[in-house]
């Protein structure tokens, strides 16, 4: 009866569905683009959902091989297809100074790589680029207009109908509402392609269309050349500097900020007179927008443009910071200035010099602060204070000369050779529920089994996804049962076991295994696994709360803490279901894995009592730094040992004081520190490398870091007993905010992206497949000598590498205490005293001074296989517990 | 206790079998009386599987939240194993957990009807002992119907409850025990919710007002008619009403007659022009919907001359959001006389 009831439902709802449509098509379908396209869906509905099957980085390789330039570029100007009509300006168009509707076809291949117009072609709403939005605008008058903004003034609007094609200026003080509408450029384009191949020709035509094909590079010949690049919205044009040596870059005027160093040339020059800045070149420069302020950000400026100056030497920018009036009304009336002079030396294309020259006002005692961002500098120097945990360069009170000297890491993107990064179509549901992978588990059978934050498990097999359960408390991790009983998944309140009793692809019944550890429902209270060992015990993990539930918390401010109850613990769950608090001292630790061996290991985020993020290798009674979880311990008698939740209260009004020589001198020190900042600032779980299926690395750790997009390696080795070993890096960057890894049964690492953190796109699920007839150039492994390391590679090292002199080493520490992170202590270069190759040419040992408890940088500068491959990741951090006997 | 208020019937509804007949009444019921509301963007609406959701409801973090068809909906509290609360109309707006950083408190989309029981509320063989041990376990969904039955142990007496509502204002508990049991089984009550209960068969409610279910019994079902609230369920939106965000968000420092407050009135507004300070220059404007939005989002970018040295105003984009704003925009676009 329930289910006869449901057409009646269903029906109604349709109707209402489609009374809905209709209203939404009256108001954004003005065009009659968007009605044109459905209907051509319907006509040939396969096309284009084949190719999104097929996936991007498939269809770029087919494309690169079987795609012809010349039938692509026929494809393009086929009429019915409508390419040319926004992505080339009409000459009438030209005349009036009105650019394209869309972006230039002409330099596309200089924009994007060939993943991008694939997925520019594909998906035309993902990601549009910026100033191509098309709009809705309803005027005083009543009328409603749609289009592409073409110019944009602070009076006016000129919009471009691509449909009409003809272009209406809309004064901005007639607007009445004005809605974005998406990408103009219709879905589903490719329907209207005869075939796979016609797809082909046109992204290899498009691939093509790079001004360096067919402009003139843009040089300085003797002196230095000044461009200015005319940006959207009505900003300052982008100053884009080319100098006589052959270094080029760009400042951007409007953030106060240099924005790209580039060698090669400015642009090119067409014959038309159109000058393309060199693009590939175009990355983020690490500096903040607008980057000064007065004290550690507690005030602001007020930036002011003067202009610009070419002088014998180079450039000089100029610009006025003016105090922002702060909450007190008396502090308007004296709005202090500092004049600022700043010109830019490039010794090489890694390493800039920003020298600026500053006039105080009269009265000031003020720190100026410059900001960078947080990642991928190796070396910041200045001639004021630096404090590098919060990439700030303090510049002191009246300093007038101000040098500060930046050492980039070359190319961050890496990929080694012989690996592949794909992306796996993930399935899509609807909000609130989302597919932000956490977990994999792989069944025998080969179906995955996926984990998501928004509460459901699901499984892929054969290409096909379906929902295992819903529902679910963010669920940060699946595991299997090995003997068929059902999946594990951690849920924050509980370890659950799903079963499928009926065996219908969905889970019926969600047990709740295992219960027993403190949650009060503070956000910060994840829970993380389980991973299960050969003998089927679980092992799951608890976070700390952030702030709101310091109930047994009174030292310091901003510290993590616990409810009391189990959080900051490891905990062990035996096969008979018999729960043991195992290892203590955890913070956020989103990281859990187990190697081959049995043998446990998680990783913890940076922050309190936690220097930097860690992998650390857990065993019983371990404490692994964070003291909030000690106070669950026997010895202080406020929690049971296993904690019944009914009969103990969460809150705890005095907690005995901890003594911190005591437990400063239990604290198992991290196996491996991973370089907050350098390498990592939110690393997930360690998946550890298979004998088969991903190439010369079994045994080693990789993870995944949601802030650097990117994948670490860490390769360890025992040491008079202890773990340690070196980090490097492995792949950057992956396709959004990357935190759960796993190596499927045949040897492929499947990363799982969440979209939410800092540096999130969009959630998805990525596969990295190794090719074994391509072996990686990398670094193996480092071992420790007495005498220094030992670091081996993959590959023979090409005759020429004798790299004594390029090779450096730098030694720091960290500090253990109950502030957020810490700085590098006492980061000195070490002299190197010799380095050799081995005979086989695979090992290259280093001889330094080396010391217990201390963190080595060890950067080897360009070195070459024998097969002429260069080593892209040429640098790792060796932590050293035990030194080698 | 011994003046419970609520009618002693003993009603027999059959064996447990014939439960979704019933159900189905109830749908088709709802489906004619519930007021079907507009689902917000994340909104977890419940079709035609029950759907069980968890998420921190409120300060008990492990309640779980469950979602019937035809909108009935209840939290259960793994931590006494018992019917925590129910509500009538929409299910989750699920938005506090699934944006930002998440895992916080999820609104729930009606009001909370507490039932009537009590905060333990069923004993094993002794009415007055509470339980030793409770021992939640799981829950089981019904293939079919999505409809779950919670798994517990009280004093390792293996028990499951499913909830379910045949009405408004009802409730229905049913209580299997697989295991059967040789002891008496309690259940209390707490009367100030409820207006009347039907129980099953050979269930008796005592004159202390707690429910026995002989050891004969595995199966239980109580049905509570809770009394009708006067309380209307109000969705917490943020209110787009101009006139109301003006006077919560405005007024203290602009007023609509002229008078001067900390920043200028907005009855200078409705001229045409007014002459702003914008970057050090003095410059005249159109007092347009352009220049209304740009004083809301950026108030430093262009200054009415004599406000230079008023207090800085507030980052709205903090408090309001942009239909909030746009609903701001519009009212003081209203209030400009019409020429």
């Amino acid at each position: 009866m329930v289910i006869h009831n449901k057409p009646n439902q269903t029906a109604m709802q349709r109707t209402k569905c489609a009374c809905a449509a209709t209203v939404v098509a009256i108001l954004i379908g003005i065009n009659g683009v968007t009605v044109q396209t459905s209907a051509a869906q319907e006509q040939s509905a396969s096309l284009t959902d084949i190719l999104k099957r097929s996936g991007v980085s498939e269809l770029v390789a087919q494309a690169m091989q079987k795609g012809d330039v010349h039938r692509g570029k026929s494809i393009f100007h086929r009429e019915k297809l409508g390419c040319v009509k926004c992505h080339v300006a009409s000459p009438a168009a030209v005349k009036k100074g009105l650019r394209s509707i869309g972006p230039d076809q002409r330099d596309v291949g200089d924009r994007l790589r060939p993943e991008q117009i694939v997925e520019a072609v594909l998906f035309p709403n993902k990601s549009i680029a910026k100033g191509f939005e098309s709009f809705v605008v309803v005027t005083v008058d009543g009328k409603v207009r749609k289009g592409v903004p073409v110019r944009q003034s602070q009076q006016e609007f000129v919009l471009l109908d691509p449909e009409k094609n003809e272009s209406v200026t809309i004064a901005r003080v007639n607007i009445e509402a004005m809605l974005k509408a998406g990408s103009a450029m219709p879905d589903g384009l490719a329907n209207q392609l005869a075939g796979r191949q016609e797809f082909y020709d046109l992204i290899r035509y498009l691939t093509e269309q790079k001004a360096s094909l067919t402009g003139t590079p843009v040089l300085a010949d003797d002196a230095v050349l000044v461009r200015e690049v005319s940006q959207d919205g009505g900003q300052l044009p982008l100053l884009a500097i080319a100098r006589p040596d052959g270094i080029c870059y760009a400042y951007n005027p409007n953030q106060f900020r240099l924005e790209a160093v580039w060698q090669g040339p400015l642009g090119w020059k067409q014959d038309d007179g159109r000058f393309t800045l060199n693009l590939a070149a175009d990355e983020s420069f690490h500096i903040r927008d607008k980057p000064w302020k007065i004290d550690v950000g507690r005030g602001q400026f007020d930036f002011k443009w003067l202009g610009h100056e070419v002088t014998e030497s180079g450039v000089v920018f100029r610009y006025r910071l003016t105090e922002k009036p702060k909450d007190k009304p008396a502090d308007t009336a004296r709005r202090r200035e500092w004049t600022v002079e700043e010109s830019i030396e490039i010794p090489s294309p890694l390493k800039q010099r920003l020298r600026f020259r500053i006039a105080h006002p009269e009265h000031s005692n003020e720190v100026l602060t410059y900001w960078l961002r947080q990642t991928n500098f190796r070396s910041v120097a200045s001639n004021g204070q630096q404090a590098q945990r919060d990439q700030l360069e303090f510049l002191k009170p009246g300093q007038s000369e101000f040098l500060l000297e930046l050492t980039r890491r070359k190319s961050v993107r890496t990929v080694p050779r012989g690996y592949t990064v794909s992306r796996l179509s993930g399935p899509t549901p609807h909000k609130p529920q989302l597919f932000e992978p956490t977990g994999f588990s792989f069944a025998d059978d080969g179906t995955a089994y996926v984990s998501t934050r928004a509460g459901g498990i699901w499984r892929y097999k054969e290409g096909r996804w379906n929902q295992f359960a819903d529902g679910l408390q963010e669920a940060q991790g699946v595991q299997v049962a090995p003997d068929g009983r059902g999946v594990f998944t951690m849920q924050k309140p509980e370890l659950t076991l799903l079963q499928d009793t009926d065996s219908d692809g969905r889970a019926d019944v969600y047990s709740s295994f295992e219960n027993r550890f403190r949650f009060t429902g503070h956000y910060h209270e994840f829970a993380f696994g389980p991973v299960m060992n050969s003998a089927g015990e679980l092992f799951f993990s608890t976070g700390l709360s952030a702030s709101g539930h310091h109930e047994a918390k009174k030292s310091g401010s901003g510290q993590m803490s616990s409810a009391l109850g189990y959080r900051g613990w490891v905990m062990k769950v035996d096969a008979k279901g018999n729960l043991k608090p195992f290892a203590s001292g955890l913070r956020s630790p989103a990281g859990i894995g187990m190697n081959a061996k049995d043998e446990l290991f998680i990783t913890d985020n940076q922050g309190d009592w936690v220097a930097s993020s860690y992998l650390g290798h857990v065993e019983e009674g371990d404490f692994l730094g964070h003291p909030a979880a000690l106070w669950d311990r026997e010895e202080y008698g406020i929690t049971p040992r296993v904690l019944d939740y009914k009969t103990v209260d969460a809150r705890v009004e005095n907690v005995p004081p901890l003594d911190e020589a005591k437990f400063t001198a239990e604290r198992k020190r991290p196996a491996v520190w991973l370089i907050h900042g350098d390498l990592t600032n939110s690393p997930g779980s360690p998946s550890f490398c298979p004998p088969q299926g991903f190439g010369p690395f079994e045994g080693q750790a990789f993870i995944a870091d949601i802030s650097h997009r990117a994948i670490v390696r860490v390769a360890l080795e025992k040491v008079n007993g202890v773990y340690q070993g070196a980090v490097f890096p492995f792949i950057r960057p992956l396709g959004s905010a990357s935190y759960s890894t796993c190596f499927d049964p045949q040897g492929r690492l499947w990363i799982g992206s969440v979209g939410r953190g800092w540096t999130a796109g969009d959630p998805m699920i990525e596969v990295i497949s190794y090719d074994e007839s391509n072996p990686p150039f990398e670094m193996h492994g480092i071992e420790l000598k007495p005498d220094g390391f030992d670091v081996h590679f993959t590959l023979p090292l090409d005759e020429a590498a004798a790299p004594t002199g390029q090779i450096t080493v730098r030694q720091f520490h960290y500090l253990y205490w109950a502030e957020y992170g810490s700085d590098r202590q006492d980061n000195v270069k070490l002299p190197v005293k010799r380095v050799t190759v081995s005979t086989d040419r695979r090992t290259l040992s280093i001889r330094v001074p080396v010391a217990r408890n201390k963190v080595y940088e060890i950067d080897l500068g360009a070195l070459r296989s024998t097969d002429g491959t260069e080593l892209q990741n040429n640098f790792a951090f060796y932590t050293l517990n035990e030194l080698a006997q | 206790m011994s003046e419970f208020p609520v009618a002693k019937v003993a009603r027999t509804f059959g064996c447990p079998h014939h439960t979704p007949k019933l159900l189905a009444s109830f749908a088709t019921f709802l489906l004619l009386s519930v007021h079907v509301s507009h689902a917000g963007e994340f909104d977890i609406v419940v079709k035609d599987r029950a759907i069980v959701q968890r998420c921190v409801t409120d300060k008990d973090a492990r309640n779980i939240a469950v979602g019937i068809p035809g909108g009935f909906s209840y939290s259960f509290d793994p931590v006494r194993c018992r019917l925590a609360y129910v509500w009538f109309g929409d299910f989750l707006d699920f938005r506090p957990e699934a944006t930002g950083r998440g895992g916080q408190t999820v609104n729930i989309l009606g009001t909370k009807r507490f039932v009537g029981t009590a905060a333990l509320p069923l004993r094993i063989g002794d009415s007055n002992r509470e339980p030793r041990s409770i021992r939640f376990t799981g829950y089981r969904k019904e293939p079919a119907t999505g409809i779950p039955t919670f798994l517990f142990r009280i004093d390792d007496v293996p028990i499951e409850q499913r909830v379910l509502s045949f009405g408004p204002d009802q409730v229905t508990i049913e209580l299997n025990f697989p295991e059967g049991n040789r002891s008496t089984r309690y259940y209390h009550m707490n009367p100030t919710a409820v207006e009347s209960v039907e129980l099953s068969e050979r269930l008796q409610l005592n004159d202390s007002g707690v429910i026995e279910i002989p050891p004969t019994e595995t199966w239980a079902q109580i049905r509570l008619k809770l009394k009708p609230t006067k309380e209307k369920f109000v969705r917490k939106e943020p209110t787009t009403n101009g006139r109301l965000l003006y006077a919560l968000h405005c007024m203290s420092c602009h007023t609509l007659d002229g008078k001067k407050k900390i920043g200028p009135s907005f009855a200078d507004l409705w001229t045409r022009k007014r002459t702003v300070t914008r970057d050090g220059r003095s410059e005249e404007v159109a007092t347009g919907e352009q220049y209304i939005r740009e004083s809301i989002l950026q108030p430093q970018a262009a200054i009415v001359q004599g406000y230079e040295k008023a207090n800085r105003m507030v980052d709205i984009r903090k408090t309001l959001n942009e239909k909030q704003i746009d609903a701001l925009v519009e009212f003081l676009m209203e209030m400009r006389p019409q020429d």
